[in-house]
Formats: structure tokens, C-alpha cells, sequence
């Protein structure tokens, strides 16, 4: 190859070197460039699938009872740690001032700067309009007072401020931004960016309203709850007092019945408490029993009708307590006169049962005798008389209804008494009969009675 | 000898720095089956969207007073199952019932004096003695701000400082801390206390290995280029014209009237392996421009350790998923072969590699989660540069994987 022929390739070689070389760079800057504009889109691919994320957390939150602080709390903290935010601030509409706003909830911020962006308030106006529409300042926004204002009061040169709206009025803004907008790694907040804070101060809007109505039913709840107790505490007030009122009705009751059963057999108050009266009955088989103290009109010469009363009362209610034993019916007193019967209700009478009450009727007499002194001591002597036969038994007339017999068996009961003698039993024929295996019996022939001639006498004892 | 080493790891991203702090600790007490008086190391890591006293008082509240803390901010965290960046995240990773010997060393002032700090540093980890090689894990803080304006803290004087005081590179692993990617001021926690604008060592050393495996996340795109005029760590010229300049004409001259979306965007590549030969993972430096200096028409970079002479490449961004995956089992199946039990798996990841930073739908870490398959726990971390010896020096890498085996010999 000729010297020319080696220079011309040389040169060919060298321009071919130099082709290569400025093609090689070419093609590294449009790689690089191309690098530079896919990482781009990625990156901006990411921030919107990051926004995604956000919304797809804050939609799940809608499934339960939104508390206001803690859904803004994790809101602020997944916009700064998701989208790559230093710093996020709600500023809340001060109440005191329809136009200023002032941070309630922040993230981001260092210990010095809550303390510097604490008290701060920002109103919100455009030449002294209110601000109504989202807005961003990145490195390139031109500037104006309100945005002078936030970069100062909030320590946040770069930031997307988006209102955040309950029932149609602006109650507090969100501003979320960075310290610094620096290409790769931090480029500068676009309207992308704008739309993902929007999209996501919606779903603060839905959670602060979904917070307020829980909020509002809450109160319902505590509000009827209270209610409902003051009711029941009325109510159970209320049942007490009716309880109180029927257990004295109860009682009341009771007293009525028990004075009215202490009146009258049980069977004819019934009676007449369901007809309003009574009709008088015969009754077949009935036992009627006198007693009766001995020298009772010179007893009560003796002492004070007060004490004498008192001690009458005293030897009655031992009688009522020893008619009631043995299920006899008091009838009444007369004068120192006890009388009683059994079988005058209706039901069979025990002959037996009231021979038994007189024993012990003359028994206590005597027995409270021996505590008297001696000078009186002989007064406290009854004479029992008993006689078995029919009777007609009930109540007449309208007013103060009193239970009584009647009949010839009555009267010669009373006989009977007469025909006794102080501390004995005496009972007629028909009494001995009915009850004549069941006591000890001392006949004593036929004795004179007033107005029945003579009539057989038994004193009786128990056996 | 197996020493039995005990090893947990628990992750929190709970907004609460305390309860994050003690939510992760008893988590990783669990997995590692030790009582809190048992605890003698603890890595812990937090974003800079903590609180640090309140993160660290909550760690402490879980552990016994004989436990020495080592870790500090990170952007990001990562467990076998549990990955994120850019929010709450904390990681702890709790080390007992242990032989392993370790010694904590810190330096503090490293912003503006990278190498005096590494230097001293350096002297430190000489004066100590070693029963074995020296296994060190070196964290630095990498944000300077003590002048209020941001400034990344160079790893390359550092390691300069360093080597001026080790005679022989022992095997390190590290990164460069940030707590997140607007570069606010990190912290670091150390023996016991917590600390700032500081560089730190964990040197572990008796029955311990770390074994490392190196993942790039960039490959050539363009022709070489050489840089012709350098101040600092910035790039004034590329073949003589200005830097700007001449990434403009390859990358679009629109881009110029936008100098600064230059930054974070652009990463050169210095192959240190042969120049024509097929690409080489292994061979290469990658280096991000953080800045862009429209007057100069200069290119800040990361590191000041592309010098007048080098020639670079410009690098485009992308790796295969199923590499990253690959290249985590080789390293555990290199290690298992060796007769030696993993005591855990520590992944240190470039920030701008996770996927919402690159263009990629994928997180690479969880393919080394998968690559692991929960045989050892795994503590990870998201930082700004990551430290490894490559060919016998310790370097700083840019967007890099950097997965870290801790081993111990059985039997």
C-alpha cells in the first residue's frame, strides 16, 4: 500500500473513529435522556399509585366510627411517608374569626417548630377575598401574599393547600408540602400531585362528616339512655311507691278483715261482704258456752270501774285467745258474761272442744287468781255453763252488724251457767251426751231453772 | 471454634421515635433469643424524620447497661422481609452472647477537615492491638452544614487521612451517612453516647470475617471522555472545553438552560481496568454529580478523586435485577464453602437506588432478601456512598450495593 493510500485510510480510520465516537455520545445522551424521562413517568406513576394507596386506607377507615383526631393523625402521617411529604398541617377555622385559620393537627414538624407554628393564624384571602379553590406553590408558582403568609407561618416553602368543606362551607384547609423541590429525587409538586391531595381532602370531608354524624348519634344514644334511666328510676320510683301504697292497702285490708273476722264468723263475712247482708241460719248442732264471774257486783263495789274494766279486759283476752285455740266463735260479752259457741257457722261443732276451752277458761281464772291479794282473791271465780242444740245463727239489722244466736239452746246455756257453781263446768244432757266419752262426768240430777223447770246437770272434768 | 454468636434484627416505622426505638429492639431481642443484659453490640439506625434522643432513648430502654451502641441516621432500612426509605424507618440489629472482641472509635469534627479527621481516626485503629486481621465497619457523617448551607463531607481526603496512618488497608466496609435526600443534619450514636459531624469505627476482630460483594448500579453509555481541568471536587473541563458544556452536547442542550437538573442525574464513570475490554463491573468507579456551578460551567462531584488526566464515561443508570440476586448467592455459597457459619448479612445500598429515586419498578433489595431466604438475619441500610477496599485501597462508591456477610469459623 502506497504512503497516499496508508493517509487516506488513516483519515478514513480517524473520521470513522470520530463518527463513532459522537454517534456513541449521541446515543448515550438519548439513552440517558430516555432514562431520565421513563424514571420520570415512573416516578409520577408511583406518586399516583401511592395516592391510591392513601385513598384505598382511607376508604377501609369508613367501615367503622371515625374519631376526628386519630383519622387525621394517620391521614397526615400516610401523605407524608407515602408521597414523600416533610411536613402536613391542618389549620381549623378559629371560631372567634370567621376568616382565620389556625394549625390543629400537624406531622412533620420538629419540637421547635410545633412550638413556632402553634398559636399561628392564617387567613385565608386573595386581595381580601376568601381563598376557595386548591392551590400549589412549587419553586416556579409566582408568588402572592397568601402564599408569602403560608410559606412563613407554616415553615414550608413547597406545598399543595387544599380546603377541606362540611356542608358546603370551608372549615379548615390542609396544607401538606416539602422543605425542598430538587431534581431527581424531590421534583417540584405538579398539578398531579394537586388532584391526589384533593382526591384525599374528599375523603377527610366524608370521614369528618361520617365522624360527626357517629358523633351526633353518640349524643342521641347518651341523650335516650339518660332518659331512659330517669324513666326507669320514675318508674321504679313510682312501682315502689305502689308497692308501699298496696302493702298498706294490704294491710288495711287485712286489719278490716281480721277486725271484721274478730266480728263475725269467717263464713258470714264473706257473706256479707259479698251481698251486703247476711241471712240468719238455723244451725243444728251447735255448743253454746256462758261463763260468768261470782259476786261481780260486789267485786266491782270494791275497785274502780277503770281497774275493773282493765282487769275484765285482761280475763277476755285470755278468753279469745283460748276460743280462737279450740275454734270457737266468741259471740259477745255481757257485762262480765264471755259467751261462745261452737257449730254456728255451718260447720259441725266439737261439743268437746268447748267443754275443753271452759276447763281452761276456769283454770286461767283460777290461776290468776292466786296473784291477787287475798282480800280479792275470791272474786277471780267463774261459773261455766255449756248446753248442745240447734241455734239460728247470723247477723240483723243494717248498722253496726253483730254475729248472734238465738234460740231456747241459747237460753238454757245461760241456765246452765246459772245452775253452776264458782269453779265448775256444768253442762246439760245434751252436752253430757255428746261428749260423754271423752271427759270425766259428775251428774247431779235434775236442778231447778229459772223459767225450764228441772234440767239434768253434769259438772265435767278433763279425764 | 463455634463461638455461638447470637444475632436479631427487628424494624419499626412507627411516627413515635421512642416507641419505634423500643418497638425494634424488642423485636430483634426476640428474634435473637437474648435477654437485654446478654446484649453486648447494638447497630441501630433511624431516619432523619426522627427524633434522635427520643429513637435512642428508646432503644436504651430495652437493653442492659453493659450494651455499646454503633450506628447512626440512614435514609432507608431494610430486614429479610421489611424494606423502606424516605419515612420512618429504624432498624436495630443486636450482636450477643458473643467472643467476637470489638472496640468502638469515634472522631468528631470531620465537616471541612476530612483528612485530619481520617488521619486521626486512623491513628486510633493503629494503636490498638488485634488478636486477628482487623474486621472494621467505618461509618462518617456525610452532610456538613456547620455553615448552614449543605456540603457533602468527601470521603476520598478521608480515606487519604486514613491511609497516612495505616500502613496496610485492613478489611473495611462502610458508607457515608445521610438521614435523608435533602441533606438535613445527621447524627451518630457510639459506645454510649450520641454524636455529630463525626466519623466512627466498629473494629471487630477474634473469630470474625467480613466478606463483601460489590453491586454497580450504573454501566457506560458514552465515548471517553478526559477531564482537563479540576478545582476540588469539582470538573471544570472535559477535552478541553467546558464540563457543562460538553455534557450538554451529549445529554441535550435544552438541559442547559436548567443547569441544576444536571445534578443527581449525571454519574461518571472511571474504569480502572483496561480501557477496550468488555465491561467490568469490578473495575469501575462511579462518580454522582451532586452540583452544578452555571458560572464555572463546573460539575461538583461527589468525590474529589477524578483528577486532571482521568477519563471518564458517562454512565447510564440501570442493572439487572436477577445480577443482584446472582451476585448475593455467590458471596454466601463462597463463604459456606469455607467451613463458616453467617452470623448476619449487612447490605449497604446507595439512597438513589432505591426504586422511586431510579428508574426502576423494582427494590434491588429485595432480591437480596430472596437471595438470602431468611437463612441469617439481614440489616440493611440506605446512606450516600458506600466504602469498600477494591484492588488493596479503600474507596468510596457511588451508586453502589454493597452486601456485607459476617462469618465465623465453625469447628
Amino acid at each position: 500500500m502506497s504512503e497516499d493510500s496508508k493517509d487516506i485510510l488513516l483519515n478514513e480510520l480517524q473520521r470513522q473513529v470520530e463518527y463513532y465516537r459522537q454517534l456513541s455520545d449521541e446515543v448515550a445522551g438519548q439513552n440517558i435522556r430516555s432514562d431520565s424521562q421513563i424514571s420520570l413517568l415512573k416516578r409520577k406513576l408511583i406518586q399516583k399509585e401511592n395516592g391510591f394507596t392513601i385513598l384505598s386506607a382511607l376508604h377501609d377507615a369508613f367501615g367503622h366510627q371515625i374519631y376526628e383526631e386519630n383519622f387525621f393523625t394517620n391521614t397526615l402521617e400516610l401523605i407524608n411517608t407515602t408521597l414523600k411529604m416533610d411536613k402536613t398541617v391542618v389549620l381549623w377555622e378559629l371560631s372567634s374569626h370567621s376568616k382565620g385559620f389556625s394549625p390543629k393537627f400537624h406531622m412533620g414538624y420538629e419540637r421547635e417548630e410545633v412550638d413556632l407554628i402553634h398559636n399561628r393564624q392564617v387567613d385565608f384571602l386573595i386581595e381580601e377575598s376568601p381563598m376557595v379553590r386548591p392551590f400549589l406553590a412549587n419553586k416556579n408558582t409566582r408568588t402572592n401574599d397568601l402564599i408569602d403568609q403560608l410559606r412563613e407561618r407554616l415553615v414550608l416553602p413547597f406545598f399543595i393547600a387544599v380546603p377541606i368543606r362540611m356542608r358546603n362551607k370551608i372549615i379548615a384547609w390542609m396544607v401538606t408540602g416539602r422543605e425542598k423541590e430538587a431534581w431527581p429525587f424531590y421534583p417540584p409538586l405538579d398539578e398531579g400531585d394537586l388532584d391526589t391531595i384533593v382526591s384525599i381532602s374528599g375523603f377527610l370531608e366524608a370521614g369528618l362528616s361520617n365522624s360527626s354524624l357517629y358523633a351526633s348519634l353518640e349524643h342521641a344514644n347518651k341523650e335516650l339512655e339518660a332518659y331512659n334511666q330517669e324513666l326507669e328510676q320514675r318508674v321504679a320510683e313510682r312501682t315502689k311507691d305502689l308497692r308501699t301504697k298496696n302493702l298498706e292497702l294490704f294491710e288495711e285490708k287485712k286489719r278490716s278483715e281480721d277486725l271484721l273476722l274478730n266480728i263475725l264468723p269467717k263464713e258470714t263475712a264473706d257473706e256479707l261482704k259479698k251481698n251486703g247482708f247476711a241471712k240468719a241460719k238455723l244451725q243444728t248442732d251447735a255448743t253454746v258456752m256462758f261463763t260468768d264471774f261470782v259476786n261481780f257486783t260486789k267485786f266491782s263495789s270494791q275497785i274502780s270501774s277503770e281497774e275493773l274494766v282493765a282487769e275484765l279486759d285482761h280475763c277476755f283476752r285470755n278468753f279469745d285467745m283460748i276460743t280462737t285455740k279450740y275454734g270457737l266463735e266468741k259471740i259477745k260479752t255481757i257485762g262480765d258474761a264471755y259467751m261462745s259457741a261452737c257449730g254456728v257457722t255451718g260447720e259441725t261443732g266439737s261439743a268437746s272442744d268447748v267443754i275443753r276451752a271452759g276447763i281452761e277458761m276456769r283454770d286461767f281464772i283460777e290461776e290468776y287468781g292466786k296473784e291477787k291479794p287475798e282480800a280479792i282473791r275470791e272474786y277471780f271465780k267463774i261459773r261455766v255453763g255449756i248446753n248442745t242444740g240447734p241455734v239460728v245463727a247470723g247477723v240483723v239489722g243494717l248498722k253496726k252488724f253483730s254475729f248472734d244466736i238465738w234460740g231456747d239452746t241459747v237460753n238454757t246455756a245461760d241456765r246452765i251457767q246459772s245452775g253452776s257453781i264458782a269453779g265448775k263446768v256444768n253442762v246439760s244432757h245434751s252436752t253430757y251426751l255428746a261428749c260423754k266419752e271423752d271427759f270425766v262426768f259428775e251428774s247431779r240430777g235434775k236442778i231447778s231453772a229459772k223459767n225450764k223447770g228441772d234440767i239434768l246437770m253434769y259438772f265435767v272434768e278433763n279425764k | 471454634m463455634t463461638t455461638g454468636t447470637s444475632f436479631g434484627v427487628g424494624f419499626s416505622e412507627s411516627s413515635d421515635s421512642k416507641k419505634a426505638g423500643i418497638q425494634a429492639s424488642k423485636e430483634a431481642l426476640a428474634k435473637a433469643e437474648l435477654s437485654p443484659e446478654e446484649v453486648q453490640l447494638c447497630f441501630l439506625f433511624c431516619t432523619s424524620r426522627h427524633d434522635p434522643l427520643d429513637f435512642f432513648e428508646g432503644v436504651k430502654s430495652c437493653l442492659g447497661a453493659q450494651t455499646q451502641f454503633f450506628g447512626g441516621f440512614a435514609n432507608g432500612t431494610c430486614t429479610n422481609v421489611e424494606e423502606g426509605y424516605d419515612g420512618y424507618q429504624t432498624v436495630i440489629g443486636l450482636l450477643g452472647k458473643s467472643e467476637i472482641k470489638f472496640d468502638l472509635l469515634i472522631e468528631e469534627g470531620i465537616g471541612f477537615h476530612e483528612y485530619e479527621t481520617g488521619k486521626a481516626l486512623g491513628e486510633k485503629i493503629a494503636a490498638k492491638e488485634y488478636d486477628t486481621v482487623p474486621q472494621i465497619v467505618l461509618l462518617f457523617d456525610a452532610v456538613n452544614r456547620l455553615e448552614g448551607r449543605f456540603r457533602m463531607n468527601y470521603g476520598t481526603p478521608f480515606i487519604n487521612g486514613m491511609k497516612e496512618s495505616l500502613t496496610v488497608w485492613p478489611n473495611i466496609i462502610g458508607a457515608r451517612m445521610l438521614g435523608d435526600m435533602k441533606f438535613k443534619p445527621t447524627r451518630q450514636w457510639c459506645g454510649t453516647e450520641m454524636s455529630q459531624n463525626a466519623a466512627m469505627a466498629l473494629i471487630l476482630h477474634g473469630n470474625i470475617r467480613i466478606d463483601t460483594q460489590i453491586m454497580h448500579g450504573c454501566q457506560p453509555a458514552s465515548a471517553y471522555h478526559t477531564v482537563t481541568a479540576t478545582k476540588g471536587a469539582s470538573i471544570l473541563e472535559l477535552d478541553h472545553m467546558p464540563a457543562l458544556d460538553v455534557v450538554g452536547s451529549i445529554l441535550g442542550d435544552d438541559l442547559l438552560s436548567s443547569p441544576q437538573e444536571l445534578k443527581f442525574f449525571v454519574t461518571l464513570g472511571k474504569n480502572m481496568g483496561d480501557k477496550w475490554e468488555s465491561y467490568n463491573p469490578g473495575n469501575y468507579i462511579n462518580r454522582m454529580c451532586v452540583g452544578v456551578d452555571p458560572e464555572s460551567k463546573g460539575l461538583f462531584m461527589a468525590e474529589m478523586d477524578i483528577e486532571e488526566g482521568t477519563e471518564v464515561q458517562l454512565m447510564r443508570r440501570s442493572f439487572e435485577m436477577e445480577y443482584v440476586s446472582k451476585r448475593t448467592k455467590k458471596l454466601i455459597d463462597k463463604v459456606k464453602a469455607e467451613n463458616r457459619k453467617i452470623i448476619f448479612g449487612m447490605y449497604i445500598n446507595c439512597s438513589g437506588r432505591a426504586a422511586a429515586y431510579s428508574n426502576h419498578t423494582d427494590e434491588d433489595v429485595r432480591h437480596v432478601q430472596e437471595a438470602i431466604n431468611g437463612e441469617f438475619p439481614l440489616m440493611g441500610i440506605y446512606e450516600a456512598g458506600e466504602l469498600a477496599v477494591i484492588k488493596n485501597e479503600l474507596q468510596v462508591l457511588d451508586w453502589t450495593g454493597l452486601f456485607c456477610v459476617f462469618s465465623e469459623k465453625i469447628g
